[in-house]
């Protein structure tokens, strides 16, 4: 079932012009490290207005493609387009439409939010009224206010994650690429997160976001992908989802039975 | 200008953009301004941080290079009063002292550039957050080289201020432009053997991603060796007086070409303390120039393969699938057969922690090995170990160099341990083995490794040395002893002055518990030594025989009883503490 399933899913690519309606494209692209295939041939594309879900299991390819996204890593075959700029030839101009959340931010421990904030809003050279009045929006919409001038080194896991945030909204990027958003924030900032993301795609830009959390793709995601493995075993919205596994209904059932093969089973004993 | 060099990037891109994100995105053709500012801002926090924490703390550190240029400043200057003295062979001794000491620098500041430059342009957390942002790549290969070189030349500025002034006494004729130029022809030196060490970090992140450590740590060893064995064979050239100086002279010809960067800058610190205006400023030029150029040439290079060669150097984390794991275990169950069996599994932990962080044990078997080199030669530069006195002494320096490198080693890998523990203590909290038995299998680790090391190179000096029972069994076992005094000085601080919450082995040691943990066990060493020392004497005096006598007992029960009341001392308060403390 999980075959007939991926090749009716999976969207057929080919070394066509790029559409002016994708805001990411990532063509063919192959990442090993050494013998192991980390990412196997991705085909994917991101529609501009998309909050495009990444599923897949642990160390299916994740977190690879999304630092191939970010430029972290560099594929060793195909290509990424990143507001219809290649990353390999235009990664500066690229990045500038690009804001990336990794999983565990980064915060420079001994600088206060308002001080990184600032020297994040130079680095995009946002101009200074500009920059002013997005700062005092996201302090005030993610909460940073309370502790803006203390030193990041005093953060929780959440301030840090709404620390990041803010900075990676700042310069109104077109493309958020954003690993597991919502662990460790309380419910009134998920809430905020989600409406943020969902700002995003209003205006007109897409956010391409990595879970675990098949209850958030569920509800707030456009199209889902599911990675296994490496390769994208499924792509599409719920319903498409839905339809083309006859007889899975929640989006759980659907990932478990799409990811479960012989090769996952642990042998019947392990020399230990 | 600065206008037309922006980037217009919403021209470039999609017509449907929002409109406000199109004035956004103006970047700026360079950001060094901003990260020097972003720099001043971490470094002014950080002081004012420890300013209203630590006052303490910083007048001590404030104290402690104080105390170190003084003591380094009495030594230049008695060593350059010995040279001068014989007018002849001061002339000619002057300009080899010059430039050995900066070739030495050249070798350990590209070496110590490398991994500095490695571990900011691919490791650090930051570097990715960098990348992942739109800052040109050369913005930040750049502001990694000027960090490298500014933390790499600390080592340089330590040892150039106590040279300056030390030269500026000897040679008390020394011109006023002598500082400047002292400090200008430093300056510009840094860069030459910092270029070599960024290309060095870079080309191991191209070439060797899978094992950056070891690489540059074998590079550097491989140098050291070379060097140990470059001055071993001239030094120990079987050749008669007037064929070893043509063959010591013609060897150390070629380390002062003149198309060597320490043989510029060697030349023009002699030339400007001679008051040679004209020749100082040529080699200050010379000097400059080619650290400029060098430096722009490595960051061009680096700068052009920077984000493929951080691609490459990401992989290195990649999973590995590690076939030691049995063996290491089984050698750990032989070595810590002696602990309880929840304790031997906490050791044998440790041992695997420490056997796979090649930083860790790679300078321990350099310091331990060049020690092992040192003692099992010296019959070979000491030509009279036949007189007793001679090898008393002899055994006597033997001990001190050991207890010293061992105070050093203690205080850098063992004082670590127990705070390395800081993000799993939680887990071992869980675990049924109380937290003394948890600090007590750290001290026996720890006593375990330094007693192998120190007894190992203890028993080559004793072979070596051909010393008599007595005294042999005094030597191990005042080493012995020692080992007890450190390990339980570094353990015992270890968990009282415990930094939880830092990950890095280097600053827990760099920080203040580190640092009050190194200055005891220096004392405990000194003391040591010093009823070592009576006692060598006092046998050097009577003669040794075949039996122990009064005073070797008494002294030697002074250096054991001390030690061990200073480790139960030390491990007791740091028990007491760690019981106490909330994870």
């Amino acid at each position: 079932m999980t075959a007939r399933l991926s090749d009716n899913l999976i969207r057929g690519q080919d070394n066509a012009p790029l559409d002016d309606g994708d805001a990411l494209t990532l063509r063919r692209i192959t990442k090993r490290f050494g013998q192991f295939t980390a990412v196997d041939n991705l085909d994917l594309c991101v529609r501009k207005g998309e909050l495009f879900a990444f599923l897949g299991p642990n160390g299916a390819g994740k977190t690879t493609t999304i630092k191939m996204l970010a430029g972290l890593l560099t594929p060793d075959s195909g290509s990424i387009y990143v507001w219809g700029l290649p990353m390999s030839r235009k990664a500066r101009q690229a990045k500038a439409h690009l804001a990336y959340v990794p999983d565990e931010p980064f915060l420079y421990e001994k600088l206060t939010a308002r001080e990184f904030l600032e020297f994040v809003g130079r680095m995009y050279g946002i101009d200074a009224d500009l920059r002013r009045e997005r700062m005092n929006r996201l302090i005030r919409q993610l909460d940073v206010w309370p502790f803006l001038d203390q030193l990041a080194e005093s953060y929780s896991h959440g301030m840090k994650q709404r620390t990041v945030l803010a900075a990676a909204l700042l310069h109104a990027p077109h493309v958020l690429v954003i690993d597991e958003p919502l662990v460790g924030l309380d419910p009134k900032t998920v809430r905020t997160v989600k409406n943020l993301m969902r700002e995003i795609t209003a205006s007109g830009g897409a956010v391409f976001m990595s879970t675990h959390t098949l209850e958030v793709a569920e509800n707030i995601a456009d199209r889902i992908g599911i990675i296994h493995r490496g390769r994208l075993i499924a792509v599409g919205t719920l319903d498409e989802l839905r339809s083309a596994a006859t007889r899975s209904s929640s989006l759980e059932e659907i990932f478990l039975s799409l990811t479960a093969d012989e090769q996952d089973a642990a042998p019947e004993t392990i020399p230990l | 200008m600065v206008m037309d060099e922006r980037i217009r990037l919403a021209e470039s891109a999609n017509p449907s953009v929002p409109a406000a994100s199109k004035a956004a995105c103006a970047l700026p053709a360079t950001c060094i301004g901003l990260m020097l500012r972003m720099n001043a801002w971490l470094i002014g926090n950080t002081f004012r941080q420890v300013l209203a924490r630590r006052p303490i703390r910083l007048i001590g550190t404030g104290l402690s290079i104080l105390l170190i240029w003084i003591g380094m400043y009495i030594l230049l200057v008695q060593t350059f009063q010995l040279v001068r003295r014989p007018v002849l062979e001061g002339i000619v001794a002057t300009p080899l002292i010059f430039t050995f000491f900066f070739m030495a620098l050249t070798a350990m500041l590209a070496f110590s550039t490398a991994i500095l430059s490695y571990g900011s342009l691919f490791r650090r957390p930051e570097s990715a957050y960098l990348v992942a942002s739109p800052l040109p790549a050369r913005d930040i290969v750049l502001m990694r080289y000027l960090e490298s070189l500014i933390l790499a030349s600390w080592s340089l500025v330590l040892l150039g201020v106590p040279l300056m002034l030390a030269m500026s006494r000897t040679f008390f004729d020394a011109p006023w432009w002598f500082f400047p130029l002292f400090v200008g022809l430093f300056a510009v030196f840094i860069p030459i053997p910092g270029a070599i060490g960024l290309l060095l970090a870079w080309a191991v992140a191209v070439f060797f991603p899978k094992t950056p450590r070891r690489m540059i740590l074998l590079a550097g060893a491989g140098l050291v060796g070379f060097g140990a064995w470059w001055v071993w064979d001239l030094v120990t050239a079987p050749l008669s007086s007037s064929d070893w100086l043509q063959n010591f002279y013609d060897r150390v010809g070629l380390l002062q070409s003149a198309l060597l960067p320490h043989t510029w800058v060697s030349n023009g610190i002699l030339s400007a303390v001679q008051g040679h205006l004209g020749e100082a400023s040529f080699y200050l030029w010379v000097t400059g120039a080619n650290a400029l150029f060098a430096s722009v040439v490595a960051v061009e290079i680096v700068t052009g393969k920077f984000t493929p060669a951080f691609s490459r150097a990401q992989v290195a984390s990649a999973r590995a699938v590690l076939r030691s794991g049995r063996w290491l275990s089984l050698a750990g169950e032989i070595l810590f057969a002696y602990l309880p069996s929840r304790q031997r599994l906490l050791a044998v932990k440790d041992l695997k922690n420490f056997l796979r962080d090649p930083l860790q044990w790679s300078q321990m078997v350099i310091l331990i090995g060049l020690l092992a080199l040192y003692v099992g030669n010296v019959q070979q530069i000491w030509t009279d170990l036949a007189t007793p006195r001679l090898q008393v002494l002899i055994a006597f320096l033997n001990l001190t160099a050991v207890c010293l490198i061992l105070a050093t080693f203690t205080s850098r890998f063992v004082f670590p341990i127990v705070s390395l523990e800081g993000q799993q203590l939680w887990l071992l909290g869980l675990l049924p083995v109380s937290r003394t038995r948890m600090i007590m299998a750290k001290f026996s680790f720890a006593l375990t490794l330094t007693l192998a090391a120190a007894l190992s190179v203890m028993g080559i000096s004793i072979y070596r040395l051909q010393l008599p029972g007595p005294l042999a069994g005094a030597h191990l076992l005042a080493s012995a002893a020692t080992c007890v005094g450190l390990c339980g000085v570094s353990i015992g601080m270890g968990a009282r002055m415990p930094m939880l919450r830092e990950r890095n082995p280097a600053r827990i040691a760099g920080g203040f518990g580190g640092t009050v943990s190194l200055l005891i066990s220096v004392v405990l060493v000194i003391a040591s030594l010093v009823a070592m020392g009576v006692m060598s004497v006092e046998v050097a005096r009577e003669g040794f025989g075949d039996t122990l006598t009064t005073t070797m007992v008494a002294w030697l029960g002074a250096v054991v009883i001390g030690n061990i009341a200073v480790a139960g001392v030390m491990l007791a308060a740091g028990i007491r503490h760690f019981e106490r403390m909330e994870c």
